[in-house]
């Protein structure tokens, strides 16, 4: 064989070789991305409530995208239509499979509440519930996703396990971290503002809200306390330390004040429903109000005037514990965009 | 240097002629392939752009592969055995990028975003080989083309005309401007060389050039303020500062201070923008950091924390999205800010590629980035008057520092169409100012 020949032999390999990798890591995948489009809009049509057709869609789905992920196992997106079409099917040990495969080549939360949900089926609870958790902590709203109620009172109770774990919830619970220059603050128009304490937010209805940083009288105290002057119910101090939907489903709230005039309330709640916990009973003195959240999950705490025409407090520390519990939230909604 | 036909000696000239068809062959696949990838897009594909694109660089850099492998073998093509400061470099990424997948937490993973750095180095080369053969005006051509069909069909998207891609009405206006890259922030990061590159022309040529340049500043930048990309006003207006006050005369400042107070009217001037700036104001007023940087802030705090645990070699090319969810959990139990922070946002990049490459490929791989980035710089320092140099030196302070700043809150290098522009002009300057440097 010639040199020429040999050059002219190693061209055709090299271009045998660049024909063979433009069809293995190009046309390959696009052509899967194209049936991954029409594999995802024929199970979004088995949902469909004719189980007999909803099934067919389910194995035909399973034949379109077997010949991608023979050529490429870590196609994540359609190893996660596999397990769903397989799940359809009933087949949840496949199912279970298919996402934990998935799961070696990326971590996404509807993989793993998927998972969870698919090894609770089959009596893989441990793992099952483990799973579930780690979607929940990561992505609140997946908690929907679980319809055994056994399997969501065990993450309930994991997850409120985590968070007893962070002790008080509250970030400056003592307000000796100031945000705010200067001793004293109004806020006279509505909602929430910057307040004097870092972490924490000035809320008011109407009317207006003084605040004002002083030594703590509290017993054993040597920080600053906050005075809180309102003119109308509702008024007061919040502190939002937790995102929408996330938190656990029960805390306990303590606070220490000192009320003048009017009364003050306590409560942690889920944002909007959170309502009034405990009440202030006594006036001229200290006193430690104490009470379990109100709504579910939490993950806000406040304390506000409870008397329509406004109140005059101290409160010398705040506190929002996680009590370990079962209880399940009802349906954790996803924030409105 | 092509030694054109007519100088050769009789008997090399049909030789010669064969090595120009490859050598053709090559600079005409590179072209094509700079053209096309901020242009094509699968209408039937679940990822219509993103992933298109990317394969379509794969095709390229494959093609480019196995052109230059037969001309070397058939000793039809022949390279320069120079190995410039620049090229060093991507070897140098390449290289780094090889032992941290050797290194890496999931080797699957980090292989195919080797393939994706690799190609882009191939295409480097090809656009280094490419460039000293073909007219400035075409090397121009090639950088501007697309980014004017781009910011056309930006601004029809933006204002509410032609659209060939389904986006739902009650999404904001800015949602639509999506050119044919994907997403309002990749327009905007496209826009960005495009502009600087409109403006360095401006400067380097005179007559017709430099106001048919200036026109396309115009269409541009329109683009780029429809976007309302507020990572992309930052680095255009970092970048229209540095071509002003680096290395530049008098004239070129007020040149860039009335480019500027342009920019910053145009800015003021359209309500949707002005809109945004005034919210990321709110946020900085409020120290609402996760505001400021638009939910960023679980992405940031996981990739720091990737790069603190492993800072020499990171968690591996291409692992970031793999690890985030495990990350982002564990960071929110660490610190008390991140319970607050956007909840639920599963992110596949950083958003910022510093942080990005930190922790990826850990110190070494950021450094190779700001060594590319300061030796693009250093190009404002070539003496010489000619256009093409005036060219290359106004341009390339802006250009890395462009980059710098949208790598802060963007990821430019992640996608092909911006990345290849990047790679196209970064080459056209180390090229141009090569001889006089």
């Amino acid at each position: 064989m010639t040199l020429r020949s040999m050059r002219i032999a190693a061209a055709v390999l090299i271009a045998g070789v660049a024909a063979f990798l433009l069809y293995r890591v190009v046309a390959l995948p696009y052509h899967c991305n194209i049936v991954r489009t029409q594999a995802e809009q024929k199970l979004g049509r088995a949902a469909e409530p004719n189980e007999y057709r909803a099934a067919e869609m389910a194995r035909e789905v399973l034949r379109d995208i077997d010949h991608c992920l023979a050529s490429d196992p870590t196609n994540v997106a359609l190893l996660y239509v596999r397990a769903r079409a397989f799940r359809i099917l009933g087949r949840n040990e496949h199912a279970v499979a298919a996402y934990e495969q998935a799961l070696r080549y990326d971590h996404r939360p509807e993989i793993y509440i998927d998972l969870g949900v698919a090894e609770y089926a089959i009596g893989r609870g441990e793992s099952g519930v483990e799973h579930m958790l780690t979607a929940v902590r990561f992505l609140p709203w997946t908690v929907n996703y679980i319809e055994s109620a056994s399997a969501r009172a065990q993450v309930y109770h994991r997850l409120s396990a985590l968070y007893a774990k962070r002790g008080n919830l509250l970030v400056n619970p003592r307000f000796t971290r100031e945000a705010l220059e200067g001793t004293e603050m109004q806020h006279a128009g509505t909602g929430l503002a910057a307040s004097l304490a870092a972490g924490w937010s000035a809320y008011n209805t109407t009317g207006t809200l003084t605040i004002e940083r002083v030594p703590s009288t509290y017993p054993g105290h040597k920080g600053t306390m906050l005075h809180i002057k309102t003119t109308n119910i509702d008024a007061g101090l919040m502190q939002i330390w937790g995102d929408w939907g996330t938190g656990p489903s029960k805390v306990i709230t303590t606070a220490k004040v000192f009320v003048n005039k009017g009364a003050a309330a306590i409560g942690s709640g889920h944002l909007l429903n959170t309502g009034y916990d405990g009440i202030s009973k006594t006036r001229g003195q200290w006193e430690e109000l104490r009470a379990p959240s109100g709504s579910c999950p939490v993950n806000q705490t406040w304390l506000v005037a409870s008397t329509y025409e406004g109140a005059d407090f101290y409160v010398a520390e705040v506190r929002a514990d996680a009590v370990v519990s079962e209880l399940p939230c009802d349906t954790v909604t996803p924030p409105p965009q | 240097m092509t030694v054109p036909a007519a100088e050769m000696p009789p008997e090399a000239v049909p030789r010669a002629r064969r090595a120009l068809r490859l050598d053709l062959l090559l600079v005409a696949v590179t072209a094509a392939l700079l053209l096309a990838v901020p242009l094509y897009v699968s209408m039937t594909g679940q990822d219509m752009m993103r992933l298109p694109k990317e394969l379509l660089l794969r095709a390229g850099a494959i093609l480019i592969a196995a052109i230059a492998a037969i001309g070397l073998v058939l000793r039809k093509l022949s390279f320069s055995r120079r190995l410039p400061v620049d090229g060093a470099l991507a070897i140098a990424a390449v290289a780094w990028c090889a032992i941290t997948t050797l290194t890496s937490t999931n080797r699957t993973l980090s292989l195919r975003a080797l393939a994706y750095v690799t190609a882009a180095v191939v295409v480097y080369f090809a656009a280094s080989y490419a460039i000293t053969r073909m007219r400035p005006i075409l090397v121009l051509g090639i950088a501007l083309v697309p980014a004017i069909f781009n910011a056309v069909a930006a601004m029809m998207q933006a204002l509410g005309g032609w659209n060939p891609f389904f986006v739902p009405e009650e999404l904001p206006r800015r949602a639509h401007t999506i050119g044919f890259l994907g997403n309002p922030d990749y327009v905007g990061a496209y826009m960005v060389p495009a502009i600087l590159t409109a403006l360095a022309i401006a400067r380097a040529w005179k007559g017709v050039v430099r106001f048919g340049a200036l026109g396309l500043v115009v269409v541009f930048a329109t683009a780029a303020m429809l976007s309302q990309s507020i990572t992309t006003l930052i680095a255009l207006v970092a970048g229209i500062v540095t071509m002003a006050f680096v290395g530049a005369g008098m004239r070129m400042r007020i040149a860039g201070i009335v480019v500027l107070i342009a920019v910053v009217a145009g800015i003021w001037y359209y309500p949707a923008t002005r809109a945004r700036f005034r919210e990321t104001a709110v946020a900085v007023v409020e120290l609402r950091l996760d505001a400021l940087i638009s939910g960023r802030l679980g992405a940031f705090v996981a990739a720091a924390e990737m790069a603190k645990s492993r800072p020499l070699v990171g968690m591996g090319p291409g692992c970031f999205a793999y690890h985030f969810m495990t990350y982002r959990i564990a960071a929110e139990d660490k610190y008390t800010f991140m319970r607050t922070a956007g909840k639920g946002l599963n992110f596949g990049e950083v958003h910022n590629d510093h942080l990005q490459l930190l922790a990826e490929t850990g110190v070494p791989g950021w450094l190779i980035f700001a060594g590319a980035l300061i030796a693009l710089g250093l190009r404002t320092l070539t003496p010489g008057q000619t256009p093409t140099v005036r060219f290359a030196r106004t341009l390339a302070t802006p250009l890395a520092v462009s980059l710098a700043v949208l790598a802060l809150a963007q990821f430019p290098l992640e996608l092909a169409s911006v990345l290849l522009l990047y790679i196209w002009l970064a080459v056209t300057v180390f090229r141009w100012s090569d001889d006089v440097a």
